[in-house]
């Protein structure tokens, strides 16, 4: 019995789960990344700008992430988002499509 | 060293701004994949999966800790194995720190891999991971998704 690597991915409604996709070999080695991974999931980063299915989630993009250690710390990450919102007004962020 | 091209800070500039066209092209083709790749069909599971975790016994569905999404790294880590491979071993060094982040995002990340939770348990405590790590040891889940290969 031999051995490889490989990512599957899946999609829970309820109780009923699916396999969306899957990847190995040269393709899995770019894999790693919190947006890599994202971007082979079915619905994608959730982000604003995507062509997601109807009902799911999407949150703007730079507004939804936090230093990992501190995620359900709504006071801190608001602060950060302030400054976030204000750096897009001001153009920083630029186009993200 | 063998000879490669130098040139001034506009030479380069001009060149790399070239490229960047080039880049961006692959960019908007990544896009595209990534839409293609959400029309894809998904494929109902019908087995009942169970897996060992360090929170007892799970099925595909516990995995998900409420989330809509999963992945699965299938970790090289076979019953009879004394560590887990050195390339998945590395691949997981760069993964185990966004475990948080995809988790936040409606995501949830494991390794699976078939060697009995025991060993796996002590591995991760060796290589100071902190992802979800389940073992697949009693069950059809590597060969049927396409990572387990038996000698034929």
């Amino acid at each position: 019995m031999h051995e490889w690597h490989g990512t599957n991915v899946f999609l829970r409604d309820g109780d009923r789960v699916f396999r969306t996709y899957f990847i190995n070999n040269r393709g899995d080695e770019q894999m790693g990344g919190t947006w890599n991974y994202l971007d082979i999931t079915a619905l994608g980063r959730q982000e604003k700008w995507e062509d997601s299915p109807k009902g799911y989630p999407q949150s703007t993009p730079y507004e939804w992430w936090n230093w990992h250690d501190d995620y359900g710390n709504d006071e801190a990450s608001a602060k950060v988002l302030e400054q976030v919102r204000r750096g897009r007004a001001a153009g920083a962020g630029g186009d993200v499509t | 060293m063998t000879k490669h091209n130098t040139g001034t800070r506009d030479e380069w500039l001009r060149a790399r701004l070239d490229l960047l066209k080039e880049e961006k092209e692959l960019t908007r083709r990544s896009d595209q994949l990534a839409q293609w790749r959400q029309e894809l069909p998904w494929v109902k599971i019908d087995k009942d999966y169970r897996f060992d975790t360090d929170e007892g016994r799970a099925s595909l569905a516990d995995l998900f800790r409420g989330r809509s999404q999963l992945l699965v790294y299938h970790f090289m880590f076979g019953p009879d194995y004394t560590a887990g491979c050195p390339s998945c071993s590395a691949i997981a060094d760069g993964f185990n720190g966004i475990a948080a982040h995809l988790a936040n995002h409606d995501v949830m990340l494991w390794a699976v891999s078939r060697a009995p939770l025991a060993k796996l348990q002590a591995y991760k405590r060796r290589l100071g991971w902190a992802f979800p790590w389940a073992s697949s040891f009693e069950s059809d889940f590597n060969f049927d998704y396409g990572v387990g290969l038996t000698e034929e």
